[in-house]
This record gives structure tokens, sequence and C-alpha cells, in this order.
């Protein structure tokens, strides 16, 4: 259990790091801003970039806290069953 | 154990992300100084550099360009609310605003209009010759009129009385009380930008204007602002829409508080909803067909509007929405990203014209109730 419990936090420090590496990166380049005014001149490097940064926030901002209750549950379901 | 998993998963999708995102809601709706002054400088550094329209990307020189000049405007309306909300800030943030009225003046801003009415909007001020340029001169003068009532001294004054007068004298000749864009293009938005403008000397025109656009340009079932409609006509040529509605609910906010309030009435009744707890706006109404989206709205996923859904922040807060204002920055935080970096703050995904619109409908003045 506490292996993966130090899994799941491994997890999420990836996440809320590239999250935060991808918003300043891009930031300085002015990438992301693209891909809401998006025109046949974007480069399509650009618009993947900005794509990635955008599926990677909506991950950790939506999804994360869902990911994690569930996944402590299963946890706790599974190790009682095991008991 | 799947069920309870499942349910473990649904249940902070449902309740945590939008409470996070709307955390700085509160701040923003009674005008925190220092949110204010971050976003101020943010918008700062992102119009004071050279801008043009080479920096935008829509694929159209003729939309560049009204990108670029829709920058500067909603900078400057920002700026100017900003002085006006925190009167102490005027000696900052008045010379900014004049930065973006210049901007505003210079040719190669205002070469989106001349290129598509083949002269110069400043050139024919004295001359009706049917070209009307109602998307310059409107908002330009409404960001003018505004500039004026924050210093009665503008060394614009000038200006902003030539352009009145022109735009009067059009509209006063114009039987469908509107004015064109561009050659053969009437949008009646850009016409609440400018009756907007030239409300503070001519109150009866707005009053006749007003009466007008409820019969003829409002969607009968819905109250909704028509998008288009043909020049000589007047008869609808687009549907009614999200974006033109909640951007004619800020305009008309600065001449006639009730129909800009009936307006978001409309818009929040008709087009405004929630997913997962976040605000989010429509474009069309369910009983007009869906477009695939366009320069106005932006994208459109699952039929809600980028647009729309930002320009409706300025009427929840004009109107004093508390609760819409909230959900809606809370999309803007989402799909926004908010960056702090020192002493500003941007939207990352916002780009120039982005940022510059979220600080205008961000800082957008309070009507009295």
């Amino acid at each position: 259990m506490k292996r993966r419990l130090i899994q799941y936090a491994a997890e999420i420090i990836v996440l809320v790091v590239l999250h935060f590496v991808l918003l300043h990166w891009l930031a300085e380049r002015d990438v992301v801003s693209v891909i809401f005014s998006a025109g046949q001149h974007t480069p399509s490097w650009m618009m993947a970039s900005a794509g990635a940064f955008l599926l990677v926030r909506l991950l950790l901002l939506l999804f994360l806290p869902g990911m994690i209750l569930s996944r402590i549950v299963l946890m706790i379901v599974k190790s009682r069953q095991n008991q | 154990m799947w069920a309870a998993s499942v349910a473990a998963f649904l249940l902070p999708l449902w309740f945590v992300p939008h409470r996070w995102c709307e955390r700085d809601s509160a701040a923003w709706f009674r005008g925190d100084e220092q949110f204010q002054s971050q976003l101020a400088r943010g918008v700062e550094r992102l119009v004071t550099n050279p801008l043009s329209r080479a920096h935008f990307k829509t694929g159209s020189a003729q939309f560049n360009g009204e990108w670029l000049f829709g920058t500067c405007l909603m900078a400057g309306f920002g700026f100017g609310q900003t002085a006006s909300e925190h009167p102490q800030w005027r000696a900052r943030y008045l010379p900014l605003m004049e930065f973006c009225i210049e901007r505003i003046l210079s040719a190669d801003v205002r070469a989106f209009d001349r290129e598509m009415w083949r002269n110069d909007p400043l050139d024919t001020l004295d001359r009706d010759t049917g070209q009307d340029h109602a998307a310059y001169l409107g908002y330009f003068n409404l960001l003018l009129s505004l500039h004026r009532q924050l210093n009665p001294n503008s060394k614009y004054a000038a200006l902003n009385d030539c352009i009145t007068s022109a735009l009067v004298r059009r509209l006063e000749r114009s039987p469908t009380l509107l004015l064109q864009s561009y050659p053969a293009e009437t949008y009646p938005v850009d016409n609440a930008a400018v009756i907007a403008s030239v409300a503070p000397q001519h109150r009866p025109l707005v009053e006749k204007w007003i009466a007008r656009c409820r019969k003829n340009y409002l969607d009968p079932k819905t109250g909704l602002l028509i998008q288009a409609v043909e020049p000589h006509s007047g008869a609808p040529a687009d549907s009614p829409r999200g974006s033109g509605t909640a951007l004619a609910a800020y305009f008309l906010s600065f001449a006639d508080p009730a129909f800009s309030r009936d307006l978001y009435q409309a818009a929040r009744k008709h087009l405004a909803d929630t997913f997962l707890g976040f605000g989010v706006v429509r474009e069309y109404p369910h009983h007009c067909p869906e477009g695939c989206g366009d320069i106005d709205s932006g994208p459109l996923i699952l039929g809600y509007s980028i647009s729309a859904t930002g320009f409706l922040i300025g009427g929840s807060r004009i109107h004093g929405d508390a609760e819409e204002f909230t959900r809606l920055t809370g999309t803007a935080h989402l799909f926004g990203a908010p960056l702090r970096r020192g002493d500003r703050r941007e939207y990352v995904t916002g780009g120039p014209l982005g940022n510059a619109i979220l600080f205008a409908m961000l800082t957008a003045r309070r009507s009295s109730p």
C-alpha cells in the first residue's frame, strides 16, 4: 500500500511540474495564445504545443482530484477484501 | 468496488475543479486593487511592446488588422475603467489610455478600415458619401468619450466632437438608423458602440435608436441581438447570437443601462449554461441552426462560444450578477491559464487581444441600480 501511495504521489508531482514548466515555457514564447486565434498560417508545432498544454491543464485541474480519490477508495476496498 | 471507485472519481469532478478555479472571482467582482493593477501591468506590457498586424495569425490581413485595433481599443477601455474605479491611479492609467488612443490614431492601426473602404475614416468626417466607417469610428469614439468623461480637459475633445457630429449626421440620414461597418456590411453590435459614443450629447437620438433596435433588431423569441442585417432594408442577415448580444450589452452600459440590462438578461436566460459548475455561453439560441464558429464567436466547443463567454463577464459585473460572474471567471481561469510574473498577471492562452478583452470585461464599470 505504501509503495502504491508513493507511486501516486510521484504521478501527481510529475503532472504538476509538467504543467508548471509548460505554462512558463510556452508563456515566454507566446505560443499558447495561438490556440484561440488559430488561422491558416499558424505553424502546426505551435498548435500541437498549445493543445498539449491545454490537455495537461485540463487533466490537472479537472480530473486529478477525482483520480486521486478513486484510487484511494480502490486501494482501501482492496486492502479490506484482502484482510 | 468499481461503483465506489467511479463515484469517487465523479464526485470531486463535480464539486472541486470549478470551486478551485473560482477562488479569485470575489476579488475581481469587488474590484480588488491588486488584481486589477497586476492585469493592467500585463496588458501594458503586451500593448507597449511593438505590436503589429504580423503578431496575429488569423490567416486574414483584414482580421489581423481588426485584432490589432481591438487590442488597443479594449486595453484603452480597461485602463480607463481602472482609472475610474480607483481615482488615485488616474495619473498612471490615463497616460496609458492615451497611449492606446494614439496607437488607434496611427496609420498602421487604422489601415484595416482604410483598406476596406478605400479611404481613410478620419479624412472623410466632413463628407457623407455613404462611407460610414461605423466599426472604426464607433468603437474609437466611445473610447474618446470615456477619456473625456475621465478628463474633462481631454486633448481629444475636438476630435471626439468631430467624429460625433459625423456619426450623428450619418445616423440621421440612414433609413435603418444603422451605419455600415464595411461596404454592404451592417452589424447592430457595431452600431451599439456608435450610439453609446454619441450618447452624452444626443440623448433624443439614443432614445429613438433604442426604440428602433428593440422593434427591428432583436429576436422576438429571445430578445437577443441580431448579428448582421441587410444594409438597405435592415432585414436580418444572420441569426441572433451570443457574441454580439454580450458585447452590445457591454457597450450600451455606457449609454443606457436599462437596455444593456435587458440584453444581458436575454443572453443569461437563453444562452448561459453550466458545465461541471463552470459558466459557458452558447453562440446560438436553441431555435437557431448552429454555425461552426467564425471570427466573431471564436471556435465553438459543443456550441459554446469563447467570445460570448468572455464578453458576458463584463455584463455580469456591470449588472451586479455575482453568481454568473463567478461561474464565468472560473471558466476564464480554467482555459485562460492566468500566470503571475512579478507584479504582472497575464492570461497565457489569451495573447494580446484575449488579455485586453478580459481586462476590459473584468474591470467593466457597474451600472447604478
